[in-house]
């Protein structure tokens, strides 16, 4: 078709025409950002992640006790019945807020005045491991935060409570391995140490110097990559240490890298500015209402570019 | 009416429409009250009192505390399932109140470090990423899936529509179905994922339903923010 004939004036009439759309839609757009709909950017009061929380008895001479988590929000109570010393409960998932824990003896009312009591207060999404620790005369109810940070790739991470009244500190090391502990005092707990993944002897051994004569303990394990784990230091039987591992937080080998690319954008509005949802469907509309607008007008102007005269230029 | 006029009308018909639903649409999802915590009582253990200094027998099997993980206990004792590699893995999940049931496909870890997603032709499919925990077991599993395609919504388009209670199925390869409660659901800027919180070691199996919301950015392809929602069994 030739550029100057009557209907390549009339496409060239109705490209000026789109041209006018396509410019004044893009004025109405800002930046190409568009927008999907989006939960609230921070979680409203009262959501929130559960707590984890388990107890442990490491106070040698005191016998079996009652361990209750009892809600300071109305939550209820939790209790570990008939804890020995040694045992660690299992984690309970429990509201977050705060809690009085207290510890009594076996089947004692639970109205009667605990022998030991502290509060906690349980972050959403964390651990915590509340750990009866001490001699008898002297015990002690200490909450412990359970680090849950992820350990580096290729690694797991082990504390150690020491609780072994013939040992007034112990060495903690993996047979061929790193240390995990040293010269841990009696009655308290160490913090996480890192240990590569896979299978070790773990022995607990009095750190040297601490004029105990308590015959050293092993255990064998398996740790996994990035998990996290707690040896409890005991006596053991016939003046031998006892270490027990217990699993705290199970993780992954390797964790993915930043953000998740999980959208298309085909429901993204197609103008208005970045924000909610509102304000993407408003500039949606006024984008429409303008097509509409320019619509009209390019109707009403046809029969004024038909009535152009040809020129020389038609032909 | 001249067609020209009649679609110019319905249009401005539409946008008036569309902008007083847009308006209303920025109501804020309700949200029930957190359950309360149900007593729960460990049995207690069989044997009598013991003496003092005398170590008690292994927990392993006694309900209420944690079994020992060395390698030579009782192998009656309950391992791990952190250790236990032959949890069966998730096929599908379903989450009732806003419509969600897929078939799961899996999903790994990307050579550039980033989480896979599902691929074309899967954006009505949710993934399960193979490297976090078994639903049901203790650890994080976390679930992708998109929030829409390049034309339309994908299989999470209305995630961030769930509130704390609304509950989450998963049902695994042997046949058992896992059910977790949503926590909370929370926006986050890609640029600050909470990477530990969705992926990193957990006491108690929990769950994350990961997607994308917020902005999108046509010049990159991608939207600014994920929209995540935690769960944990109950």
């Amino acid at each position: 078709m030739s550029p100057y004939s009557p209907s390549a004036r009339r496409h060239s009439a109705r490209r000026r025409s789109t041209v006018v759309l396509l410019a004044a839609a893009a004025l109405l757009l800002p930046a190409a950002t568009a927008t999907a709909a989006g939960a609230p950017a921070q979680p409203a009061a009262g959501e929130a992640q559960p707590a984890w929380v388990r107890a442990t008895h490491l106070v040698p001479d005191l016998p079996q006790m009652d361990i209750s988590l009892v809600s300071l929000t109305g939550g209820g109570t939790t209790t570990v019945e008939g804890a020995g010393y040694g045992d660690v409960s299992t984690y309970v998932r429990v509201p977050a807020g705060g809690f009085t824990v207290e510890v009594r003896g076996e089947d004692a009312d639970p109205a009667s005045a605990p022998v030991l009591s502290t509060t906690l207060q349980a972050d959403p999404g964390q651990a915590y491991t509340v750990a009866a620790l001490g001699t008898a005369q002297d015990a002690r109810l200490a909450p412990l935060q359970d680090d849950l940070t992820p350990p580096a790739q290729g690694q797991a991470r082990v504390r150690v409570l020491s609780a072994a009244s013939s040992a007034p500190s112990v060495d903690v090391s993996a047979v061929d391995g790193p240390v995990v502990a040293r010269a841990a005092a009696f009655g308290g707990s160490t913090t996480y140490a890192d240990v590569p993944a896979g299978r070790w002897t773990l022995q607990a051994a009095p750190a040297s110097g601490s004029g105990s004569s308590a015959a050293a303990a092993t255990t064998a394990v398996d740790l996994a990559a990035g998990s996290t784990y707690t040896l409890a230091v005991t006596d053991g039987r016939n003046g031998q240490l006892q270490v027990t591992p217990v699993a705290d937080a199970a993780g992954a080998a390797a964790l993915p890298v930043g953000g998740a690319a999980t959208g298309g954008g085909g429901t993204a509005a197609g103008s208005g500015g970045g924000g909610a949802l509102v304000g993407g469907s408003l500039g949606a509309a006024a984008a429409v209402a303008l097509g509409a607008l320019v619509l009209v007008r390019r109707s009403s102007s046809r029969p004024a570019a038909a009535a152009v005269a040809p020129t020389a230029l038609d032909r | 009416m001249r067609p020209r006029h009649r679609a110019a009308t319905a249009l401005l018909a539409l946008a008036l429409v569309g902008g007083v639903a847009g308006a209303a649409a920025g109501a804020a999802s309700g949200r029930s009250a957190p359950a309360a915590a149900t007593p729960v009582s460990a049995a207690a253990a069989a044997p009598s009192p013991t003496a003092a200094q005398e170590p008690l027998e292994p927990a392993g099997d006694r309900e209420g505390f944690a079994p020992s993980v060395a390698l030579d206990a009782d192998p009656a004792a309950v391992q791990p399932p952190a250790q236990d590699s032959a949890a069966p893995v998730p096929v599908e999940v379903a989450v009732p109140r806003i419509g969600v049931d897929t078939p799961l496909v899996q999903l790994g870890i990307a050579p550039d470090g980033s989480l896979e997603v599902p691929g074309r032709g899967e954006f009505d499919r949710a993934g399960w990423l193979t490297t976090s925990a078994v639903p049901g077991e203790p650890g994080a599993s976390v679930i992708a899936g998109h929030v829409d395609s390049t034309s339309g919504p994908a299989v999470f388009y209305r995630l961030h529509e769930l509130v704390p209670g609304d509950e989450v199925r998963v049902q695994r390869a042997d046949g058992r179905t896992e059910v977790f409660t949503v926590d909370e659901v929370r926006r986050v800027s890609k640029d600050a994922f909470p990477t530990a919180e969705v992926y990193g070691p957990q006491p108690g199996p929990v769950l994350r339903l990961v997607t994308c919301g917020g902005e999108f950015d046509r010049a990159t392809g991608h939207y600014t923010d994920n929209v995540i929602a935690f769960a944990s069994a109950a």
